[in-house]
């Protein structure tokens, strides 16, 4: 059990983290948006998309148009990357106009309360570990968490393809998802495998997690809706996965004790 | 494990205090390792043809790192299981997965490590990606969980003629081991040659001497024969192996440099598969040994000038001509033959007396 132990010990608390945000987009306290197009153009809309990082520009109008050396055709979507939208207030040439914008900064959340949050649901967790068939509700209920957050993730790109960056960005989620429903039958048929599974997955979602902290500490967050909603579901695969990691292994070296 | 004339499919104790991984308990080793080998299969082709590479958490990034995760799950299992059975302590670590035991947090840790290395000093697309410590502890570590089942099976001594079937988890070990070294030495890699690359780099002007190019499909030919030959001379060593062993690695390895190649190679990767069937043809007639030096010396020499033979051959074919410097393509393998020769003596010296 040692052995074992030191193993899941190291494998946790070194492990690559499989950060959730797709498409490379990371948690930040300023995001860059677009303000108009002056003088505006008939049909043309621009956006920033990407969490900020990519300028988006929709030709609904019948002429072509032409930024940042591409024509955009009338009806194309056309994204692109441009240096000069990460300026406080920004300027960057649509045809005849010019599309202007800002970069907002807003001061991040204090991460002592959400880590606070985080050991609360590793209280939790390890508490639900423990018991024989109890720690498969909690590993659903940190699978949920983790897939929403993942899903979310993903949501917030535009103009990429959803299943990759959805795959991308679940990581050791690929075996944790599935793993769960083994938890599940586990715990209906009362094996003691289920402290195992739990054990199993709680790891696996505890290093999924661990890249995401920094949702605790900044404002914007690359998720597809509130962004305590996300600090939430952060939280609740990190310290709901410790716990459940902690408490299915409690478990397992008191059943194993009697043996 | 399995052994000759008979199946042993549950785990059994060993001779010492430590259990012996049965023949599924290796079988699902091995293919949980042949995951995360395709995931890192699918990531050296994202970096050799995926031009801009953003971010470290691509989807073959995933299926690497999954594949880990999948295999470090289940050999805690079987640890777990050893430990309901009262065994404690490195008691419950079956004969040959300690090394993998020790590997996994290893390669954790250098998973870590590379995911730090990737967004600090940036995402390597070139022969730096074959040099990168992270890269290399990795690759380290994965070949140790990945020779668990060829552990086993080596620790045996009841193994020693098995059929092929029995010998699929050390076979896939094997081959997924020679495809990894191999992987990581892409800049002396003859499998991702075209069949128009390999006529190309011995066709130049005997005046000027040679070229770049020939240099390094020179050097690469003589690389690779030693990664592809070594596997099956250690192994003729010590069993007697199956028909399909030398198949299954070609097939392994091509998986592996199509990837890279992106497809473009596919005759050469043709070559070698047939290739690896004469090798088979080989082994079944010369039936190599330590016990038989002669003929282990002669497969030493013999598969390494098959395997070169039939590459000019399947590009010629392929191409339609030969290249042009005869003494190239009728020489390199014969080199190659000399140095599988070479490796054969320097691994069985002597006969044992």
């Amino acid at each position: 059990m040692r052995v074992l132990l030191l193993v899941l010990v190291l494998l946790v608390t070194t492990a690559t983290p499989a950060r959730a945000h797709a498409g490379g987009l990371t948690p930040q306290d300023h995001l860059s948006r677009v303000t108009g197009i002056e003088p505006p153009l008939p049909g043309v809309t621009a956006a920033m998309v990407n969490h900020g990082t990519e300028v988006e520009i929709r030709n609904g109008g019948a002429t072509p148009i032409t930024v940042a050396d591409h024509v955009v055709a009338p009806g194309e979507t056309y994204l692109f990357r441009d240096e000069r939208t990460t300026a406080p207030r920004w300027e960057v040439p649509l045809g005849t106009s010019v599309i202007k914008g800002r970069v907002d900064t807003t001061p991040g959340p204090n991460p002592l309360w959400w880590l606070l949050i985080t050991a609360a649901f590793a209280l939790g967790g390890y508490l639900l570990g423990r018991r024989q068939a109890l720690p498969a509700v909690g590993v659903v209920v940190v699978t949920a968490a983790h897939v929403w957050h993942a899903v979310g993730s993903t949501l917030a790109v535009t103009g990429r393809p959803f299943v990759p960056l959805l795959i991308g960005a679940s990581g050791v989620g690929l075996v944790a998802w599935p793993l769960t429903a083994v938890a599940v039958v586990a715990a209906v048929r009362r094996r003691p495998a289920t402290a195992f599974v739990a054990a199993v997955v709680g790891a696996m979602l505890v290093v999924a997690g661990i890249p995401d902290v920094d949702s605790f500490r900044f404002s914007q967050l690359p998720f597809a809706g509130p962004g305590d909603l996300d600090r939430l579901l952060v939280a609740l695969t990190l310290g709901g996965g410790l716990g459940l990691a902690a408490g299915g292994f409690d478990y397992m070296r008191r059943a194993g004790s009697t043996t | 494990m399995l052994r000759q004339g008979r199946e042993q499919e549950l785990d059994e104790p060993a001779a010492g205090p430590r259990p012996r991984a049965g023949y599924r308990t290796d079988l699902i080793t091995v293919l949980l390792g042949t995951w995360f080998s395709i995931g890192l299969f699918l990531d050296a082709w994202a970096h050799s043809n995926v031009p801009e590479l953003e971010s470290f958490f691509t989807p073959w990034h995933a299926v690497f790192y999954s594949g880990f995760a999948a295999t470090g799950a289940w050999i805690l299992w079987v640890l777990w299981g050893n430990y309901q059975k009262g065994l404690r302590g490195l008691d419950a670590i079956p004969v040959g997965y300690g090394p993998a035991v020790f590997a996994l947090p290893v390669f954790a840790a250098a998973g870590a490590g590379d995911y730090l290395w990737h967004t600090v000093i940036g995402i390597e697309q070139g022969i730096d990606i074959l040099f990168s410590p992270t890269h290399l502890a990795l690759i380290s570590s994965m070949i140790l969980i990945l020779t668990t089942p060829l552990r086993t099976a080596w620790s045996d001594p009841a193994v020693i003629s098995p059929s092929f079937r029995q010998f699929l988890p050390a076979a896939l070990s094997l081959a997924f081991t020679a495809s990894l070294v191999l992987l990581f030495a892409g800049y002396a890699d003859a499998t991702v040659f075209t069949s128009d690359q390999v006529i190309r780099a011995f066709t130049f002007e005997k005046g000027e001497g040679g070229s770049g190019m020939a240099n390094r499909l020179a050097a690469s030919i003589m690389f690779t024969n030693l990664i592809m030959v070594v596997p099956l001379l250690s192994a003729a060593r010590r069993f007697r192996l199956p028909f399909g062993t030398a198949t299954l690695l070609a097939v392994v390895v091509m998986l592996l440099s199509t990837a890279v190649a992106n497809y473009t190679n596919m005759s050469t990767a043709v070559g070698f598969v047939v290739a690896g069937v004469i090798i088979d043809v080989l082994l079944l007639k010369l039936r190599p040994s330590e016990d038989r030096l002669k003929e282990y010396r002669i497969f030493g020499a013999a598969a390494s000038f098959v395997t070169w033979a039939v590459y000019f051959a399947a590009a010629g074919i392929d191409q339609g001509a030969m290249p042009s410097v005869t003494e190239m393509w009728t020489g390199a393998p014969v080199m190659a033959a000399l140095h599988g020769l070479l490796m054969a003596v320097v691994l069985v010296p002597t006969a044992r007396r």
